[in-house]
């Protein structure tokens, strides 16, 4: 009879080769053993955790919480842990967890090994005052509260989590989970478009800058007066040196036109403007140029000669020129009205441009007649101040017409002071 | 039965066995994969559907699903879920210690609820252009933040009960008060805190309402701030005071009204300075209130009658503050809001100087402003003599500044409320270019 040994010598190929196939599989799952590098995990095990959890004698919500420890046979979660993070992290991935959940894992445990030595830099939180006439002690602010070398210490410690996770998890993991998450490469968004190592530079320069800053604005103590700008001028300046020593030109302006001052200034002032790029390229170069020259003026040394003076006096026309240049007669016209407090508030107020425009030419009508007025000789005291009250309502009038009565009125308190100095109020003698 | 029948079914058995084994591990490493993929598209689907998974769709579905027999565990696939509430029932049932369940699941939850935070805040992950500027008073703009906000609010609200429901806690509320920082989920939580709990949501309906309200009276009036506006504006806070005593006692309306109503945050300013009592406190509450915004020159009260009223609600609300403090508490609450006492403050403690410089410098100010308007008034001297009085004044008072507040302070001081020295007497002008700014002593 052949054909039993024929089929039991298939049967016993069969299971050499299923053998070969679940030995694999096997072995493709369990953790490899590689050499750990002393950075220990702060997370208690399941085990130690087990005694200390408030879950673990049962659960608000219904859900069983797991006693049992690793018994044979049966997985349980400490087979995976391991006093090595990156052992741990080995661990997960043999077990197959997604690269997204080992990242969650890791970055709240090492977050957890920081935090105490984090709170310790953290000054004591006073009682809180429960009088609350006395408005004192109304919040809890630690950064605030820190001093100078506590700051200092808090930074070098994020720095060391930081590089601790990057080394655990990859350098670009941050960059990596913007990206999962949808989120705009913040680094982009204020640097440009730059290589990695600059930015990196850059960064930390940014840091540094962001720290003395912030010194600087502790020590004021919430009042920002003369001396503290002038200290804030100053760290810009140095700030702004030492990005020039990795930035081009081109990329040190791209840089200010994203992040500086001036450009955060902008853009609440051009609100109503709005600028399109090379608009908005020129008048920031125009700004960062006069707070230059302005700089100069407000210092406590400054006493030019008149030669100085006038120099400075044709530096800013050439600005000017060359602004009005790149924009263009009419947008030069319309930023030079933005720029006044009183036909801001106008074009803010969602009031037309034709409107506005209406109002400049009668200001400056207004203005030459009411001159003229003045200067006539021939007209008696009683004459001209009938002609001038004349105009001032007339120009009342059309006001009126143009911004609606309420506006008219209220124009007069928000810059068009102007309207007032043409003549007396009539309640007045 | 012969042996090699034996053997025969003995090899077709084990053959089974195997066969049987190596089908589901290959089928759990192709359920791997495929969940995997499926978790990644599930959440790929709700981004491009714009379908969001609500609390309750995250957690029903498998709610009755048994955890997993640990023996049955062999990958992550075992455990994981896309049904949140199984995925923590198959964690702990894995043995993971309850820290890393939560670490697990608050990312998982954050992470889905950023979808929906990019729907309530589309512009923050759009493209940046650096020239692009907002409409900062546009009303439509204004109200489309506002509603955005109020989603952002809820949306807070429903991850941080979705959280409680799936771990017992919100773990992110719990480490904010474990650093230290207050329990409220935002500052309108923070405003109602002092009323009892049973009181707060209902009040804070009421307030959230009325704030709504006031920002389109804003819209509406688009930066003008007229009679009508202020009239507006009071109107408002009566209706407010109106609604909030349906819902709460008259004392509890009264301590809602001395910490978080207009006059208290006019007053949170004005009393900064000053040490006071409860009792002081509410007797000046109750004078400002009676008052209102009648004590302002606002640029509209165009009229000599009314700028006259004006000055005789000033008078008026002084004596009342008179007869209520005392005449040197009165000082002191008037000094406190001078803005040159504030800066004098300022660079007092900036310079870390003794508590009391500030008050000696401010009265020593009065003391020359007396001195200088005398010597102006004096008749008997000459235009030449009353300039030298006037300058050796002004010299005086510099030199007492300067001991009282060393050079640095002076300095600050000149620059920053310390303006009035000039009206003493002129500075002597340098030489143009001659680089001095040191003040010309004159002895």
């Amino acid at each position: 009879m052949k054909s039993p040994a024929i089929i039991l010598a298939l049967s016993v190929a069969a299971n050499i080769a299923l053998a070969v196939l679940v030995i694999s599989a096997r072995s493709s799952s369990s953790a490899p053993n590689i050499a750990t590098d002393g950075v220990k995990p702060s997370a208690t095990t399941s085990a130690e955790f087990a005694n200390a959890s408030p879950f673990a004698a049962g659960e608000p919500n219904g859900i069983p919480a797991d006693e049992a420890t690793a018994a044979p046979g049966k997985f349980h979660w400490s087979q995976l842990e391991s006093t090595e993070y990156k052992d741990y992290i080995t661990r997960l991935r043999a077990f197959g967890v997604p690269e997204k959940i080992i990242r969650d894992i890791i970055i709240a445990d090492v977050a957890k090994l920081y935090r105490p030595r984090f709170a310790a830099l953290r000054p004591p939180k006073q009682p809180k005052n429960p009088n609350f006439w006395e408005f004192r002690n109304q919040g809890y602010y630690p950064d605030r509260d820190m001093t100078k070398e506590q700051r200092a210490q808090t930074s070098a410690l994020r720095k060391e989590q930081t590089a601790l996770i990057k080394e655990l998890l990859g350098a670009d993991v941050y960059e990596a989970m913007a990206k999962e998450a949808g989120h705009s490469d913040w680094s982009e968004r204020m640097y440009g478009p730059l290589p990695k190592e600059a930015r990196d530079k850059i960064s930390e320069m940014q840091q540094r800058f962001q720290e003395e800053q912030s010194e600087i604005y502790a020590k004021a103590g919430g009042y920002i007066d003369q001396d503290t700008q002038a200290e804030i001028a100053a760290l810009r300046k140095k700030h702004r040196a030492e990005l020039a020593t990795v930035l081009t030109p081109e990329q040190l302006e791209d840089y200010e036109l994203r992040s500086s001052e001036t450009a955060q200034r902008m853009r609440w002032e051009l609100s109503a403007f709005e600028p399109d790029e090379k608009e908005f390229r020129a008048i920031h170069a125009f700004k960062q140029a006069q707070e230059e020259l302005n700089a100069a003026r407000n210092s406590d040394d400054y006493n030019p000669t008149p030669e100085e003076r006038k120099a400075q006096q044709k530096k800013t026309q050439e600005l000017e020129a060359a602004l009005a240049d790149t924009l263009g007669t009419n947008r030069a016209r319309e930023y030079k009205l933005m720029d006044q407090y009183e036909y801001r508030n106008l074009f803010e107020a969602g009031i037309s441009k034709d409107a506005v425009l209406q109002i400049v030419d009668m200001k400056s009508e207004v203005e030459k007649a009411t001159a003229n007025l003045r200067k006539d000789k021939t007209l008696t005291d009683e004459q001209r101040l009938a002609a001038l009250r004349a105009i001032k309502a007339e120009t009342e009038n059309t006001l009126t017409g143009l911004l609606g009565e309420r506006r008219a009125k209220s124009y007069q308190n928000q810059g068009g002071y102007w309207l007032r100095s043409i003549a007396p109020s009539t309640d007045r003698p | 039965m012969k042996p090699l029948h034996l053997l025969l079914i003995g090899s077709l058995v084990v053959n089974t066995l195997l066969a049987g084994y190596w089908i589901k591990s290959r089928a759990a490493s192709g359920n791997n994969e495929s969940n995997s993929e499926t978790a990644g598209s599930q959440s790929d689907s709700r981004s491009r559907s714009g379908r969001n998974a609500g609390s309750a769709d995250l957690v029903e579905n498998s709610a009755t699903d048994p955890a997993p027999n640990p023996q049955a565990i062999t990958t992550w696939l075992d455990i994981q879920s896309a049904d949140l509430k199984d995925f923590v029932r198959r964690l702990r049932a894995a043995g993971c210690p309850e820290e890393t369940v939560k670490d697990i699941i608050l990312a998982e939850v954050n992470r889905r609820f950023a979808i929906r935070q990019r729907e309530v805040w589309p512009e923050q992950f759009t493209e940046y252009k650096f020239w692009r500027v907002e409409r900062m008073n546009d009303p439509a703009r204004i109200k489309k933040q506002r509603e955005q906000s109020r989603k952002y609010t809820e949306l807070q609200k429903e991850k941080s009960a979705l959280l409680v429901e799936l771990l017992g806690v919100d773990p992110e509320r719990q480490q904010r008060v474990e650093d230290g920082y207050e329990d409220f989920g935002n500052w309108q939580e923070q405003q109602v805190a002092f009323l009892p709990e049973s009181k707060r949501e209902a009040t804070l309906k009421i307030l959230e309402e009325f704030q709504e309200k006031q920002q389109e009276m804003y819209a509406t009036n688009r930066g003008i701030w007229d009679a009508q506006s202020r009239a507006e504006q009071r109107q408002l806070e009566t209706d407010k005071l109106a609604a909030l005593a349906t819902v709460l006692s008259p004392a509890e309306l009264r301590e809602y009204e001395l910490r978080q109503s207009q006059t208290a945050s006019q007053l949170n300013h004005d009393l900064r300075n000053l040490s006071i009592s409860r009792d002081e406190y509410e007797a000046i509450f109750d004078i400002r209130k009676k008052y209102g915004d009648s004590i302002y020159n606002y640029g509209d009260v165009a009229t000599a009658d009314g700028r006259k009223q004006v000055e005789e609600n000033k008078r008026a609300m002084k004596e009342d503050l008179l007869a209520a403090l005392g005449p040197d508490r009165v000082k002191e609450y008037e000094r406190g809001q001078d803005y040159q006492y504030q800066q004098l403050q300022r660079i007092a403690k900036k310079n870390e100087l003794p508590a009391d410089t500030a008050n000696k410098v401010y009265d020593y100010k009065s003391v020359a402003e007396d001195g200088a308007k005398k010597l102006r008034d004096n008749k008997e001297m000459t235009a030449e003599q009353r300039q030298t009085a006037l300058w050796e004044l002004r010299t005086e008072t510099e030199n007492t500044l300067k001991e009282t507040l060393g050079e640095k302070a002076y300095k600050s001081y000149q620059k920053n409320g310390g303006y009035w020295i000039n009206s003493i007497a002129p500075q002597k002008s340098p030489a143009p270019g001659s680089r001095t700014s040191e003040p010309i002593i004159i002895r």
